[in-house]
């Protein structure tokens, strides 16, 4: 499903290929990346197929967040939850909802998960798990 | 290190992977009732995820043999207002701050919903029988 999405990634410098996908047991989340290995919950084929499209490329970029760096990331994520709301840390941001160039996707001014949202809307944007606001 | 930092920076350390990796895609919960004969569903946070959701996207859909079919009701929120709860939905019915878009009356046999909003989802199979709703897990 995500091989679609390949030369989105590479744009980036991050070969997709090299993450791996689990349904299963995910720490009581939807989905969750640890390094190169995500894990998506037992409900994943239920969701609508844009939404599954959706969180593989959302979880994909934290894996390529996490390959340049895990302290970094994992400092940041945690500031990042504790600092911000849910509509604060997830969804598109307006400046960067349209751009199709690379981009630095540890950039500052947005969350990780709001420049996960922002891949993730490229790669599936009727989804809306990552609506732009 | 000293001995006794060892467990304690352990502990930060085991924090620090757990917090950072918490909620990269959250949860919604998902209950389901029958009240008054029209099947209603309740959301809320899900386990693990202690920021409040709000789906902002419901669509029921068949379920046949395990696999999903066809989608029969959707209901999508209108425009982006601040804050629009979404707790309960009774099928088929009409939220402020909200489009049904089109909607099927339920037959008895196997649906799903899935429930969708920014950073967080959620689903739920179900069957509607008589006078109840079942479950599947």
């Amino acid at each position: 499903m995500l091989t679609s999405s390949e030369p989105e990634f590479a744009k980036h410098g991050f070969d997709i290929t090299k993450v791996a996908f689990r349904i299963g047991f995910s720490f009581g989340q939807g989905g969750i990346a640890f390094g190169n290995k995500v894990l998506l919950n037992e409900e994943y084929s239920r969701y609508e197929q844009e939404d599954q499209l959706f969180m593989l490329a959302h979880e994909s970029v934290h894996s390529a967040q996490w390959e340049k760096g895990y302290v970094y990331f994992a400092a940041r994520y945690t500031w990042e939850e504790v600092r911000y709301n849910r509509r604060e840390q997830y969804g598109v941001p307006r400046g960067l909802a349209g751009k199709t160039g690379p981009m630095d996707l540890r950039m500052g001014g947005y969350t990780l998960d709001r420049l996960a949202d922002t891949i993730g809307h490229r790669v599936s944007p009727t989804s809306r798990i990552g609506e732009v606001r | 290190m000293k001995p006794g930092i060892q467990p304690i920076a352990a502990l930060i350390a085991t924090s620090l992977i757990f917090a950072g990796s918490a909620c990269m895609i959250g949860t919604i919960a998902v209950k389901s009732r029958l009240v008054s004969g029209v099947v209603e569903f309740e959301f809320s946070t899900g386990f693990f995820c202690p920021k409040p959701t709000s789906p902002t996207n419901v669509t029921v859909f068949e379920v046949d043999k395990g696999h999903r079919g066809r989608s029969v009701c959707k209901m999508s929120r209108i425009g982006q207002p601040e804050r629009v709860d979404l707790k309960r939905w009774q099928y088929g019915s009409t939220v402020a701050g909200f489009k049904l878009e089109y909607c099927e009356p339920l037959k008895e046999r196997q649906y799903g919903l899935a429930a969708t909003e920014p950073g967080a989802v959620g689903a739920i199979i179900f069957r509607v029988v008589n006078d109840r709703v079942e479950f599947s897990p």
